[in-house]
Formats: C-alpha cells, structure tokens, sequence
C-alpha cells in the first residue's frame, strides 16, 4: 500500500494543514469550554453550550453566504465557471451540516432553558426554514439534464435561499422572540460576556471556521472528482458502445497508450462503471470548465 | 430543567455529543465518498487504483 492510497483520497497539502490546526483548536476548546471557563450564574454549566450552538449557527450562514456569492459569480457572464457551481454546491452542504448541528445544539440548550425541545419561535422557525429551501437547494442539484442550464438553475434558486438568511439573523431584533439577542456584537454595546467565556467564545468562531474550511476543501475535492468522473465516462460509454459493436473483432494497440483519433479510447479490464449520459459531458466541456 | 444531580453537565454532554456525531459522520461521508469516487476514476489519476487495470482498445475500423 503505497502512502496516497493510505491517505484520505480528497486530502491534500491544504487540508493536511487546516486539519491540523483544526485538530489543535478543537483541543484548546474542548479544555476552556469544559474545564477552564466558569459556569454561569444564571444558566449553571449549560452555558457552555455557548461555546458550540453560535459558532455551528455562524458556519451555516456563512456557508450559505458563500453559496449566494459563487452563485453570483456563475451567473455573472464574465466570471461564468462551472468552478463557480461547485464551490456552490459543496459550501451549501457544509452549511446545511451546520445548519443540523445548531438546530439540535440549541433545542437541547432550549429544553433546558425553555423546559421544551422545540417552539414556534421566530428565530427557531426560521433557521428551521433555512435548513428546509438549502436541502430543497441540494436536492434540485441532483436533477438531471444539461449541467450549464442545470447550474444557472441552481445559482438563481440559491440567491432565493440566500434571502431567508439575513432575515432570521435579525429575527430576534424585528420580533419579541423567546431566543435571546446577539450577546457579543451589539451596536454601541459591551458584549454579555467576558473574561474566560468571552474569551473561549471568540477562539469557537476560529476553531469552527477552520473546521468549516477543512470539511469545505474535503467535499470540493469530491465535487470535481464527480465532474472528471462525469466527463471521462463519457468517453467510457463511447468505448463501451464501440466494442459491442465490433464483437468478434479484435483489436489491439501498440503499448503506450491511446493514439490520437476520434475512434481510440480505453476502458478499463473490469468494464466501464454505470455512469452518466455523453451529453452532460460535452456540454460541461463547452462551459469551459 | 437541570438535574441536581448532574448540575445541566447532562445537557452540556448532549450538546456537543450530537454536534460531534453530527459533524463527524458527515466527514466520514464526505471522505467515504471520495474514496469510492477514486477508486471509479479512470487513467490519468495516479492515486487510482483502476489505472493499473486500464487496457487500450480500438474499434473495428481502427483494428483491421
């Protein structure tokens, strides 16, 4: 077993980097949030709730942010990429992961905070909705059809996603809501907290962007890895096509690989995998990928 | 409310448990996923391990 096929396939320098710093601030968290911040007054040790429930909340708007804003640059025709679209899809999963993450992070804090798992609460609901249209989101991604008109699909119904976002983050400033306001950034404002919990707040927003970072750069690296795989089995089917065609003919080419020419291809001993149709392919390769 | 006896620790436990269980099995997805995905990718790959499987073919016109 040589050493990359130990290694993750998706892994590369970036993310063996990110990793690593993720791995070290998740450790400094873990001993502030749970040993070396001191419990609340009010809210005894489940504050330290505070330390994983905002910062999952601030990587799904930030996932989604992104999502919003490679869409615009897809849609944009100067900037016009199928990159774009990728990186697109990839951040909206991430951030729907985030998404699940506060939601069940923060019903639990709410049945102890609220003596229930979950109310009709403006905030609540409409974090609840987020997740709903970005799965929505993720779903129509996954249709079929010509990738460019799929993709300019996908990059207008993502920007309609993108508008609950700013609406549930204000949701607790423009409705009486049973979730509390902002703690650390209020306008003209001290933040509720400080000291060790202040402190241990700020790194989760860095340790959960560089975990959101490292999970980013994993499923991006699938992302392209299903476009190649999308494009090459193209000329996979072709071949497969091709060789029942000629049965009883056998023919075989000089080593070296492939020759130049629309009739040369290679299929692998094991046969083609069940793969997707040529047309996507040649119309993602005219999208200038 | 909180048990007197955990002291909310038990709220504390169920909230970054589910975030890590959360989290981490959609890593392990996502990294699961890109294993089957390299192990289906064809020549030109050098980490695949297809590549060492990949034999050249012509067509009929090619072959005669």
């Amino acid at each position: 077993m040589t050493l990359s096929s130990r290694r993750s396939s998706t892994s590369s320098r970036a993310t063996r980097i990110v990793g690593g710093f993720t791995l070290l601030g998740v450790v400094a968290l873990l001993v502030l949030g749970l040993v070396v911040s001191p419990p609340d007054p009010i809210q005894g040790e489940t504050v330290r709730l505070i330390y994983v429930h905002p910062a999952s909340a601030t990587m799904c708007y930030v996932g989604f942010g992104i999502c919003a804003l490679a869409s615009i640059a897809y849609l944009w025709p100067r900037t016009r990429n199928m990159r774009w679209d990728r990186l697109a899809g990839a951040s909206a999963e991430v951030g729907v992961a985030f998404c699940v993450a506060c939601l069940v992070s923060g019903s639990i804090w709410g049945r102890y905070s609220w003596g229930v798992w979950w109310t009709w609460d403006a905030r609540l609901t409409l974090t609840a909705l987020l997740l709903v249209v970005f799965l929505g989101y993720l779903a129509l991604r996954r249709t079929g059809g010509d990738p460019a008109g799929r993709a300019k699909r996908a990059a207008i119904t993502a920007l309609c996603c993108f508008i609950v976002v700013p609406i549930d983050h204000e949701a607790t400033n423009w409705w009486v809501t049973l979730h509390q306001k902002d703690t650390l950034f209020r306008i003209g404002k001290a933040p509720l907290i400080q000291g060790w919990q202040l402190g241990t707040m700020l790194l989760s927003f860095v340790v959960f962007a560089l975990l959101f970072t490292w999970m980013l750069l994993h499923r991006l690296s699938v992302e392209h890895m299903e476009a190649r795989l999308e494009d090459e089995g193209y000329v996979w089917a072709v071949a497969e096509r091709r060789a029942e065609g000629s049965a009883g003919d056998e023919a075989v080419l000089p080593a070296g690989g492939p020759r130049p020419g629309p009739v040369v291809t290679a299929v692998p001993a094991a046969g083609p995998p069940p793969l997707g149709t040529g047309t996507m392919s040649r119309t993602r390769r005219e999208e200038g990928r | 409310m909180s048990n007197p006896v955990t002291g909310g620790w038990d709220y504390v436990a169920g909230g970054y448990g589910a975030t890590a269980v959360l989290l981490g099995g959609y890593v392990l997805s996502v990294l699961r996923r890109g294993r089957v995905l390299r192990r289906r990718l064809p020549a030109g790959s050098p980490a695949s391990p297809v590549l060492a499987e990949v034999r050249p073919v012509a067509t009929a016109e090619e072959g005669r």
